[in-house]
């Protein structure tokens, strides 16, 4: 009888306190912020394109284009507009994010070979400002506006090829780069693949 | 002895409770909500200035914890779109979405959620497929009424590979009827209208169409979505209420007629009827996990019962008092033990849902002229007979392509805001 009051005095409070951890839920934890490597893959990752796709997509399309002999022999630096990304996929990207990206990747391999107009950013503005100069509501000063116009356009669109079966999902991104003169002839055009799979909880599915 | 089931009792107590006497809110989890969350939750609300109808969704969001993150995030971007705040609407299902699609964060919390004492509710939200579609289709009808065709038709196609099924549903999966009419109508604003051919071709075979909906034309310059009706309701059933069910709370609407300045311009079927996407998902994967969970419960329980019956039996029949005490109390202890498993383990089917989703939505694809003009849509019933009604003036905006009109409508009549 000893033993066996022994043994459960033993194993009871365990017990006790096992139960008590079960049946009684933690609050949601804190959230919690910190800095990493913007070319890294992020913790949320999921099969769509992130942020070190678009970067390392861009980087090599600039590489590719400053080499060109159009670009890297001209006398004068070309002046390229890039045109807003298009996505064609079955994922919803960042348009904005990604053209922005793009540009600054040229702009920051270029190296002084090429300009970029940024009509998007600067026409309404300084259109305004030409007009309030002519109306005499601001002083005239300075030159008077005389937009620029590009050698080439820069297009990229987004394809893709996504599969969901189960858990499983897989997607296929084609990012293709292509440079057009004001002729509408092709001068270039570059690909960048990505492909990635992957496999959620089966508890979602 | 007697010390023992006392201590036994107040081990299967607190275990039974857990912490079942904490007063106060919970989260749509059943986890309590501190009154400091709360708070912290009521100033980032008023720091985002969100509108009074649209705080307590935001509230909800803020407070209730990451499991229930994308839950809220679903209702509140849903709740923001039917009052027109297109931005915020945009902002908060992106961030459902980032849930929803993320195959590590939550991954942890899903794989303990699989284990025999951890309730399914308690992993994080990513909906059943049904609400997964629906997030993408409302998403992209954002995008719409934002001119970024590209991105709505990816919501869209999307929105139909959210809608996987079971092998004993083949043929339901990808059928959102509503999903392709609207990849049709943004493909057409995208320039490729080859897309807007292929989506309308699918739709040909979909056997969970509620009726034939007019097809969008490329000249199109007004999305009408119209919504009715509450959306499916989950309910647990079976022993432990380890299956989940559905309930259909039936429509009175079967029809939508748009008339313009007094004139009928089209009627439509409803374009998806959430209750079928529901119920045709088939078996999912956690209802294997469940349902193991249910047999080890049930197991356990009995196992308990038949070592508390052999104690009994013991304790009267074996005449050595040593040995009948050593017997009873061996007995008595596994059975509590069993009994304490069987009680902590928690088999219950995730009952958590997007309870704003209507029953039925429409998708209607309208040419109309650039003036502004009277709209009323209406609901017509079995009969044809007008259930609801709603009337505004509609001003398109300057430049758009295509503008968005989306309504709920409700009994009685009210009136809608352009």
């Amino acid at each position: 009888m000893e033993n066996v009051k022994m043994m459960l005095r033993r194993n009871v409070p365990v017990a006790v306190a096992a139960a008590w951890l079960l049946g009684c839920a933690g609050q949601a934890p804190q959230p919690r912020v910190k800095y990493v490597d913007a070319g890294a893959q992020g913790a949320v990752a999921g099969t769509g394109l992130e942020s070190q796709d678009i970067g390392a997509a861009a980087l090599k399309a600039a590489q590719s284009i400053v080499n060109l002999s159009e670009i890297a022999k001209a006398a004068t630096p070309p002046v390229i507009l890039v045109t807003s990304v298009k996505n064609h996929s079955a994922t919803p990207i960042d348009t904005d994010l990604y053209t922005t990206k793009l540009r600054g990747v040229l702009m920051a391999q270029g190296g002084g070979r090429v300009r970029f107009l940024a009509r998007d950013q600067g026409k309404d503005v300084n259109v305004a400002e030409q007009q309030m100069r002519d109306t005499g509501e601001v002083r005239a000063g300075g030159e008077k506006r005389s937009a620029y116009t590009y050698n080439y356009i820069l297009t990229a669109e987004v394809r893709g090829i996504s599969q969901a079966q189960g858990a499983r999902q897989s997607e296929y991104f084609l990012v293709a780069f292509k440079l057009i003169d004001i002729h509408d002839m092709l001068l270039w055009e570059d690909q960048y693949e990505v492909k990635k799979e992957g496999r959620d909880n089966s508890i979602y599915r | 002895m007697r010390t023992t089931f006392v201590v036994g009792g107040l081990a299967l107590l607190l275990a039974a409770g857990g912490c079942a006497t904490t007063r106060g809110p919970r989260s749509a989890s059943g986890k309590p909500i501190s009154k400091e969350a709360l708070a912290a939750a009521e100033k980032l609300v008023d720091e985002k200035h969100v509108i009074p109808p649209l705080r307590k969704y935001y509230v909800a969001l803020y407070a209730e914890g990451r499991e229930n993150q994308a839950l809220h995030a679903m209702r509140a971007g849903l709740a923001a779109m039917q009052f027109h705040q297109w931005d915020l609407a945009a902002q908060t299902f992106d961030d459902a979405i980032r849930d929803v699609e993320s195959l590590q964060e939550g991954a942890a919390q899903a794989e303990r959620a699989k284990g025999k004492f951890v309730a399914e509710q308690e992993k994080w939200f990513k909906g059943e497929s049904y609400e997964r579609s629906a997030l993408y289709l409302y998403r992209g009808i954002v995008y719409l009424q934002k001119q970024d065709f590209g991105n709505a038709a990816a919501c869209f196609k999307r929105s139909e590979l959210q809608d996987v099924t079971g092998d004993d549903a083949p043929g339901f999966a990808g059928d959102w009827y509503s999903s392709e009419l609207a990849l049709a109508l943004a493909s057409y604003k995208n320039g490729v209208p080859e897309d807007a051919e292929r989506a309308l071709q699918r739709t040909r075979s979909f056997t969970s169409k509620p009726g034939e909906v007019p097809p969008p034309r490329p000249n199109n310059n007004l999305l009408l979505v119209v919504e009715s009706g509450r959306g499916p309701i989950k309910y647990r059933g079976g022993k432990y209420g380890e299956r989940l069910y559905y309930r259909e709370v039936p429509d009175t609407v079967r029809e939508v007629e748009v008339l313009i300045d007094g004139n009928s311009v089209i009627r439509s079927p409803a374009a998806e009827n959430l209750y079928l996407q529901a119920t045709t998902r088939g078996k999912r994967q956690v209802d294997y996990i469940l349902a193991g969970k249910a047999t080890f419960k049930q197991a356990t329980a009995v196992t308990s019962a038949v070592l508390a019956t052999g104690a009994g039996i013991a304790s009267e029949n074996i005449k050595n008092e040593r040995d009948r005490n050593i017997a009873t109390g061996v007995l008595a202890g596994l059975s509590f033990l069993s009994g304490a498993a069987s009680a902590a383990t928690k088999p219950q089917a995730d009952v958590r849902r997007w309870n704003n989703l209507p029953h039925s939505v429409y998708v209607i694809g309208l040419t109309v002229a650039s003036s502004a003009q009277e709209f009323e849509v209406r609901g017509l019933g079995v009969e044809g007979e007008v259930v609801s009604s709603q009337h505004g003036r509609l001003v398109r905006n300057q430049g758009a392509q295509l503008d968005v009109l989306h309504l709920k409508l409700k009994l009685g009549g009210e009136h809608a805001t352009d």
